[in-house]
């Protein structure tokens, strides 16, 4: 195993367990504000957003044009789906099949 | 008063039973993170590992391009502790609930702690305090409380592990003219779990906002573009937000 990684990885862990953990040893029954809560979820919302377009549209630090308008439309159409039939998993079979035909 | 039996426990069954759904959902998306981790290089011990460590889908999936790749450290850790912030008023509200148990036991449990898990055992938890129970002795309704968050949590790690591993292994064999496919499984699908969460207006145009800004911060600066996109859109959503709901309370 890359020991960078490995390193990396590890330190995600932490990252991850402190935040789990500390906030029941010194905030436990506090009441965060929602408002504090909203901003969270939104920021959460825009990572994960721009984590998906960086994981689908870009190769390292390369924008793959040839395969970008592709992509686009089978995600527009994936999202459509899970939009209207309230399923992730049926818009991910959605933009699955679309990626199949068109590739 | 219950005692504990571990896997066979009653409330540690309830639990489990009540996870099910949880279980259900957790499957594809290990099963996609693991055929991502393998599209992006990542070698079974680092997927399984970074399963077992971080167990967060999300701050998982975001990490992929950035691990591969050899982006700066900071940013991974950066992007894992924004991503995984939604954790602390989660911790922070189901603590209540753990609070005569023992510390010990209690710092190994809450590694388990999931978005799922915590709404299945909060709306559990609110449920059975409304109950009365004059003859329950606090400490064992604590213990109690945990026994039926493991219940939860800890088969729903399980299930995350194994997904993600299978998802991984099934990828080695998937034959060569997929990988748009692979390519497009994971993005996909929590593109797709975002439109089924994101119920206000701003919160969809600020995602929409956001996947085509991460585009041109990558292109302005391919370490920290996307993640400087993300901050600033997220916040400028948050912000309008509170303005429409300042707005319509007013009006």
């Amino acid at each position: 195993m890359d020991t960078t990684r490995l390193g990396l990885i590890i330190g995600m862990g932490v990252v991850t367990y402190a935040i789990r953990v500390l906030p029941s040893l010194f905030f436990a029954g506090r009441n965060f504000s929602p408002v504090f809560d909203q901003y969270l979820r939104y920021l959460a919302y825009a990572l994960m957003a721009s984590v998906i377009s960086t994981s689908l549209f870009f190769t390292g630090a390369h924008f793959e044009t040839a395969a970008a308008p592709l992509r686009l439309l089978a995600l527009c159409c994936a999202v459509l789906v899970a939009f209207w039939s309230r399923r992730a998993l049926w818009g991910l079979v959605a933009g699955v099949l679309l990626t199949l035909i068109f590739s | 008063m219950s005692t504990s039996r571990g896997l066979f426990d009653p409330d540690f069954l309830q639990g489990a039973r009540a996870a099910i759904p949880v279980w259900i959902a957790f499957l594809p998306t290990s099963f996609a993170l693991g055929i991502a981790a393998k599209v992006h290089g990542l070698s079974f011990s680092e997927i399984t590992l970074m399963s077992i460590l971080v167990y967060a889908g999300p701050a998982q999936f975001a990490a992929l391009d950035p691990l591969a790749t050899g982006r700066p450290a900071l940013q991974i850790l950066l992007a894992t502790f924004l991503i995984n912030l939604r954790f602390l008023v989660m911790s922070s509200a189901i603590a209540p609930y753990f609070r005569r148990v023992k510390r010990a036991g209690l710092l190994f449990c809450l590694h388990f702690l999931s978005a799922s898990s915590f709404i299945l055992s909060y709306t559990h938890f609110q449920k059975a305090s409304a109950k009365p129970s004059p003859s329950e002795n606090p400490e064992a309704a604590d213990e109690q409380n945990l026994r039926y968050f493991m219940g939860t949590a800890s088969t729903s790690f399980l299930v995350w592990l194994m997904g993600s591993g299978l998802g991984y292994l099934a990828a080695v064999r998937i034959p060569p003219g997929f990988e748009e496919v692979l390519k497009f499984l994971l993005p996909g699908y929590f593109a797709c779990m975002l439109a089924v969460e994101l119920r206000e207006r701003t919160a969809r145009l600020m995602g929409v906002i956001a996947l085509f800004a991460a585009v041109l911060g990558m292109m302005l600066n391919q370490n920290w573009g996307w993640l400087a996109s993300a901050l600033l859109i997220g916040t400028g959503g948050w912000w309008m937000q509170q303005w429409i709901q300042r707005d319509s309370a007013s009006s």
